[in-house]
């Protein structure tokens, strides 16, 4: 029975009393013109709304796996850094170099380019 | 029972006055852009216009909520829920005062990022389920924004926790003590302030809602209460992430002791409100000075520019504590 | 030399992120070779590490009598345990002393 246990439970509380606020006093008539997607003006085709779409943004997504991973490798190294003292921070240096080459010729591939003429 | 509700009522204390925060940031935004542009603001609804934003809230809570005929009803009414339970979670760690935090957790920092990497889900959510391509596009590219800034935010975390040495928001305070962290790490206070900037997509990396472009972003066919929610757990991130400046790197509530406080009144969390001010002031300010800058710009700068000086910090600075003998 | 300086000042013209982040980043490095020498010469001494756990003495272990700390009883508190003891005997005592003590049947 901790506070943070009935925070948890007091916040999407909170939510659900502001969510069911708009459905006692808001109206309700939906028509065939309000319930139509936004395409400026146009009648959504069936079918054409889950487009492909580019690859650069799965390549981000993975570049951001890779990194973020590190980074909390890095964290446990920080909490514990006067224990480990100057062997520990050698093995950091050793792990991060390792990264860093890896960043070098992610950045020298010129990864990141989201105009590619095809 | 009558211990779970003393409880409920330390959560509504702080959540009562966060909130009230939340909606004076809207009308502080407006205010002051308006002051920037040589104009006033809205002044009619108030003493001028303190009470603007509960008329918007109201006007907004009472409006309709269309949902499109082809969205997914469960992720579109998740989204914006998610967002701001997430964004309201984040106060739960912040300490008001010596000892005055919600609850001290001893794992305080990560418990902030994680919530941050999880709002994520909201904002992709949201342009998945509202089965439009305008939308979907716009959340992808605000997605792929946000994540690529997590790893500054976490970056520049992490090397106030080498100095700190624990992830305990009131340690960090009080290994302030000596000297405020902005003074010896003003490099990654600027590193930091950035990925904060992008991590609520404020301008200058603001295109995912810019009000010209792509109609709305990612939440083109949210209305009312949902919008209202989205628009919410924005401005909450705002105020939160301003007080997490202010607690990581300004002294949170230090301020040089001029008298000894015996009464019961709390002038620490007053400390930390008025550096919490400079930062949500700072926030409007950049949205009235700068430019936008577009979608691929903005990920490009992050990878090729931010993330090769992070590293280099992270670098520098266990070397330099090394070396001159703070660990053995 | 020369077109070391100017490859150095090209790059540091034509792309600073990376050029500057190097240099940040071989900073650290840097320090770290030259600057603990320096200190060592001038006289500063390497900090004592904050102790972490009980300090262990530096000897010989020495043996102890037995393993509780208490000085022997005096002759009457010892006469008073025997007479107790003998007061409390019954067939299956030897047994029962084999047993941990929490185990052992009350008095």
């Amino acid at each position: 029975m901790n506070t943070l246990l009935i925070y948890f439970l007091f916040i999407p509380l909170l939510v659900l009393i502001l969510l069911a606020l708009n459905l006692l006093l808001a109206t309700h008539n939906p028509d065939a013109e309000k319930v139509s997607g936004y395409e400026s003006g146009f009648s959504p085709i069936f079918g054409q709304t889950r487009i492909p779409f580019n690859v650069q943004f799965y390549v981000i997504a993975i570049l951001f796996l890779i990194f973020d991973l590190e980074i909390f490798y890095l964290v446990p190294f920080t909490v514990s850094i006067y224990s480990i003292s100057s062997y520990g921070f050698s093995i950091f240096v050793i792990f991060f170099v390792i990264l860093t080459i890896g960043f070098i010729y992610e950045l020298g591939n010129n990864v990141i380019n989201f105009s590619t003429r095809e | 029972m009558l211990q779970a509700l003393y409880l409920l009522l330390e959560g509504v204390t702080v959540i009562v006055p966060v909130l009230l925060a939340v909606a004076f940031m809207t009308i502080i935004e407006r205010k002051v852009l308006a002051a920037t542009q040589r104009r006033v603001g809205p002044n009619t609804v108030g003493y001028y216009g303190i009470l603007q934003p509960f008329s918007d809230a109201l006007k907004l809570i009472i409006k309709e909520t269309v949902i499109p005929a082809q969205a997914n009803k469960v992720l579109f009414y998740l989204a914006p829920v998610l967002a701001i339970i997430v964004s309201l979670l984040g106060w739960a760690v912040v300490p008001f005062g010596t000892g005055l935090a919600l609850s001290d957790f001893s794992l305080g920092v990560i418990y902030t990022l994680t919530l941050s990497s999880f709002g994520i889900y909201g904002v992709l959510f949201a342009g998945w389920s509202a089965n439009s391509k305008y939308a979907f596009l716009g959340s992808l590219r605000a997605t792929a924004a946000l994540i690529s800034y997590e790893l500054i935010l976490s970056s520049a975390v992490i090397i106030i926790i080498v100095l700190t040495g624990s992830f305990n928001y009131t340690q960090i305070i009080e290994s302030q003590i000596p000297v405020w962290f902005i003074v010896p790490l003003a490099p990654i206070f600027i590193l930091f302030f950035i990925a904060i900037l992008a991590e609520t997509s404020r301008v200058p990396f603001d295109l995912q809602e810019a009000e010209s472009e792509l109609v709305a972003g990612f939440f083109t066919e949210h209305s009312s209460i949902i919008f209202v929610l989205f628009f919410l757990a924005e401005y909450s991130s705002i105020v939160l992430f301003s007080t997490l400046t202010s607690i990581l790197f300004l002294g949170g509530y230090n301020c040089p002791m001029i008298f000894i406080n015996d009464t019961y009144l709390n002038l620490e969390s007053v400390i930390l409100g008025l550096k919490t001010c400079i930062f949500c002031f700072m926030f409007v300010w950049f949205r009235s000075t700068f430019p936008r800058i577009r979608t691929d710009q903005i990920i490009k700068f992050c990878w090729v520019s931010l993330l090769p000086m992070v590293m280099a910090f992270i670098i520098l600075v266990p070397c330099l504590l090394v070396s001159f003998d703070w660990i053995v | 030399m020369a077109s070391l300086f100017r490859f150095l000042r090209r790059s540091a013209h034509e792309s600073p992120v990376y050029f500057y982040s190097l240099v940040i980043g071989f900073t650290g490095p840097a320090i770290l070779a030259i600057v603990p020498p320096i200190r060592k010469r001038m006289g500063y001494e390497l900090a004592e590490a904050v102790p972490t756990t009980y300090p262990v003495p530096k000897r010989e272990r020495r043996s102890v009598s037995s393993e509780f700390d208490d000085p022997p009883p005096s002759k009457e508190v010892q006469e008073y345990l025997q007479a107790k003891e003998e007061a409390t005997k019954n067939k299956f005592s030897h047994l029962y002393a084999k047993l941990p003590s929490r185990l052992r049947p009350e008095p």
